[in-house]
């Protein structure tokens, strides 16, 4: 007995010294500073992410601990530490969860800690209000473009369009071209599931003249939605777009010669080079262009896609943090950013300069930003269950369970009863 | 006699060949995309097409992938003893003890069970942050032992219920005193039962997500379910190929484990499912 109870023992010390071991404390330094997200964990941009940290503390002598997660899980993880008390001083923030973080309350209001004067000298008006909410700028814009349309103009070309269409009409001879190619090219790679098929609808529904919501957040959906719908419908029906296609998924086919169109943010360009493409060639084959029209000379619709700073107002180090952030959004820091993973820089001064001015890839995207809205949902604290509704109905009626109508009238009811 | 029919036969055929493709088709197809190169993974070929084992190789030789793979498998083969352990003794304490508080005790166990895992997530965060275990291997460890008792005390239980109280009797008029009794006699005889529970116990923890993403955020101790889908689920594009690869990887850990240790697993769950 005794035999086995030491054995215990020794079995339990000896994973003491392994666990116990790597139980480590947290650092103690004044000046450590904890800074969280998600592309810091992904290949692509893991070595730019470590340049950036080791960068700022050799330039400020300050100490940076990366904490990542999967960007899906993010803001998860996020609410988690917060809840815990755990140190937190600046994270990363997609517009997509920038408002669910918003909602906690724990976010520092940046004109304090950045003072306005700076913020509006440092960043174009239109991308500092995208991390504004009440008046209070609670997050710092650090890469900002359109989600707008892509194609493919080598698939263009040989459908025999020099151009990308301008105009729904022409979009829709285009797709009538491409598939006629018989090259088993899927026309268009809109998102017909999970939430990225609610983001690719709205600003097909803007196009055809309509919003979810109003402005005072009751539900429009006016007539212009069961167009927008049964148009859907009649392209699947024809075969140009697809059921069970996500934002992943034609990246993807898009990156492989398979998908002519698609809706996406500059985050293409990454699958299409890692599909084997030339960098420089990228445009070739992935060009970002305006959504089409419905009436020539209307404004082409896109939703504002983007990566900002955020600093907790429960920090010790806010400075530090905001030291940091001013280290990223640098010139030197973000160009560098760019160069190396194609994120579009915010400042002033870095999107002035030639090499983001002169790239071709980016300008489709930048153009598009001009006129981007963010998603109507982008400020809501239910999103994920507005989404949810709106690719449940609009599902139903692709897949001929209900009419365009039918759909409307589903989402109106559902969407009022939130 | 309906078993000799030729409709039964039909029907059983019939019945085999769709669990079947249940069962076995998505992991065929796992290993079909493992296979092929990333250019080719949404070409809809099965096998028959362009074959490499470059993804399977370069998982192989990524250090850091082999080292979420080491601390899956430190994590894994101890959490899996400790429950089996803790199971063990809770297990005949339920079957061979009458107390006050005993079935009160056993039903919070059952219904502990009832709560999704993801929902206690928090509560059990707050309470390693407290006891300054988060970021240790200790967080999963005492986690996924929790989530593997109710399970394994329930099953051990009823595996202890079936062995005669008059052998502990006897052990005990030799003298036997009951750590002697449960080490001597009734752990030796109860082998399959807590093989099915360490391997119930090493599956989870294998298989963890949330938790090990959670309570555990340093590269040097992350596990494999987190370490593969933080390397290759980006937020731009996903590397299935990869992915697929690594999953195979991971996979064979298990299968080795279930393929020599499924004879005491089958005899553990399925023990006093005959009443004599």
């Amino acid at each position: 007995m005794k035999k086995a109870f030491s054995l215990l023992l020794v079995s339990l010390m000896a994973f003491s010294l392994i666990a116990g071991g790597s139980a480590e404390a947290q650092a103690e330094g004044p000046a450590t500073i904890v800074w969280a997200g998600w592309s810091g964990e992904e290949e692509a941009s893991k070595a730019i992410f470590e340049e950036m940290r080791s960068g700022y503390e050799s330039e400020s002598g300050n100490k940076v601990n990366w904490v990542g997660w999967t960007w899906a899980d993010t803001a998860q993880q996020l609410l988690i530490r917060l809840q815990g008390g755990e140190q937190l001083d600046i994270a990363q923030a997609d517009i997509g969860i920038f408002n669910t973080i918003a909602q906690t309350g724990t976010l520092a209001d940046l004109n304090e800690i950045f003072g306005a004067e700076y913020l509006a000298s440092t960043f174009p008006e239109a991308t500092l209000e995208v991390g504004r909410i009440d008046g209070k700028q609670l997050g710092l814009p650090w890469s900002m473009a359109a989600i707008t349309m892509v194609y493919n103009p080598e698939i263009l070309k040989r459908a025999g369009w020099d151009n990308p269409p301008a105009t729904v009409a022409e979009f829709e001879e285009c797709m009538a071209d491409i598939a006629a190619l018989g090259e088993g090219i899927i026309p268009y790679g809109v998102s017909t599931k999970d939430a990225t098929a609610a983001g690719d609808l709205m600003p097909w529904l803007w196009t055809f003249g309509t919003t979810i919501f109003n402005e005072d957040g009751s539900v429009n959906l006016g007539e212009g939605a069961v167009e927008t719908i049964q148009w859907y419908k009649d392209l699947l029906d024809k075969g140009y777009i697809q059921m069970d296609i996500g934002r992943g998924d034609a990246r993807q086919l898009f990156a492989q010669g398979k998908m002519a169109f698609y809706d996406d943010a500059v985050l293409a360009k990454g699958q299409a080079v890692a599909a084997g493409v030339d960098p420089a060639e990228v445009v070739n084959v992935c060009s970002a262009m305006p959504r089409p029209v419905l009436n020539e000379g209307d404004d082409p619709q896109s939703t504002m896609w983007g990566h900002m700073l955020v600093i907790f107002d429960a920090s010790k180090y806010k400075d530090e943090a905001a030291d940091f952030a001013k280290y990223l959004v640098s010139d030197d820091v973000a160009l560098k950013y760019f160069e190396q993973n194609g994120m579009p820089p915010v400042t002033i001064s870095a999107s002035e300069n030639e090499a983001v001015t002169n790239d071709q890839y980016l300008k489709g995207f930048m153009d598009s930003t001009a006129t981007a809205k963010l998603d109507e949902t982008a400020r809501m604290i239910n999103a994920n269950e507005i989404k949810t509704i709106i690719v449940e109905e609009l599902q139903a009626t692709l897949l001929g369970q209900t009419t365009a109508e039918e759909c409307v009238e589903a989402l109106r009811t559902r969407l009022e009863a939130l | 006699m309906f078993q000799k029919t030729l409709a039964f036969r039909i029907f059983f055929t019939i019945s085999a060949i769709i669990i079947g493709c249940f069962v076995f088709l998505p992991l065929l197809w796992l290993i079909n995309t493992a296979l092929k190169p990333s250019s080719e993974t949404f070409s809809l070929y099965f096998f028959f097409g362009p074959l490499t084992i470059e993804n399977i190789v370069s998982i192989l030789t990524n250090g850091t992938i082999m080292n979420y793979l080491k601390n899956s498998l430190i994590v894994s083969f101890l959490s899996s003893f400790f429950a089996t352990l803790v199971s063990a003794f809770a297990g005949y304490s339920f079957s061979k003890f009458r107390y006050r508080g005993r079935k009160l005790v056993m039903g919070a166990f059952m219904m502990s069970q009832a709560f999704p895992q993801a929902i206690l997530l928090l509560s059990i965060y707050l309470m390693m942050q407290r006891m300054g275990l988060l970021g240790s291997y200790w967080s999963l460890l005492i986690s996924y032992v929790v989530f593997t008792l109710p399970v394994g005390t329930w099953t051990l239980k009823g595996y202890f219920d079936a062995l005669p109280d008059s052998l502990i009797e006897s052990a005990k008029i030799d003298g036997a005193g009951n750590l002697k009794i449960m080490r001597k006699i009734i752990f030796p005889m109860a082998v399959p039962g807590m093989i099915s529970i360490a391997i119930y116990g090493f599956v989870w923890s294998w298989n963890d997500l949330l938790y090990s993403m959670t309570l555990v955020t340093d590269p040097a101790r992350r596990t494999l379910a987190p370490g593969l889908v933080m390397t290759y689920l980006g937020e731009a594009s996903t590397n299935w190929s990869a992915m697929m690869s690594a999953s195979i990887v991971a996979a064979i850990p298990v299968t080795i484990i279930f393929v020599f240790l499924q004879r005491y697993f089958i005899a553990g769950l399925t023990s006093g499912a005959v009443k004599e």
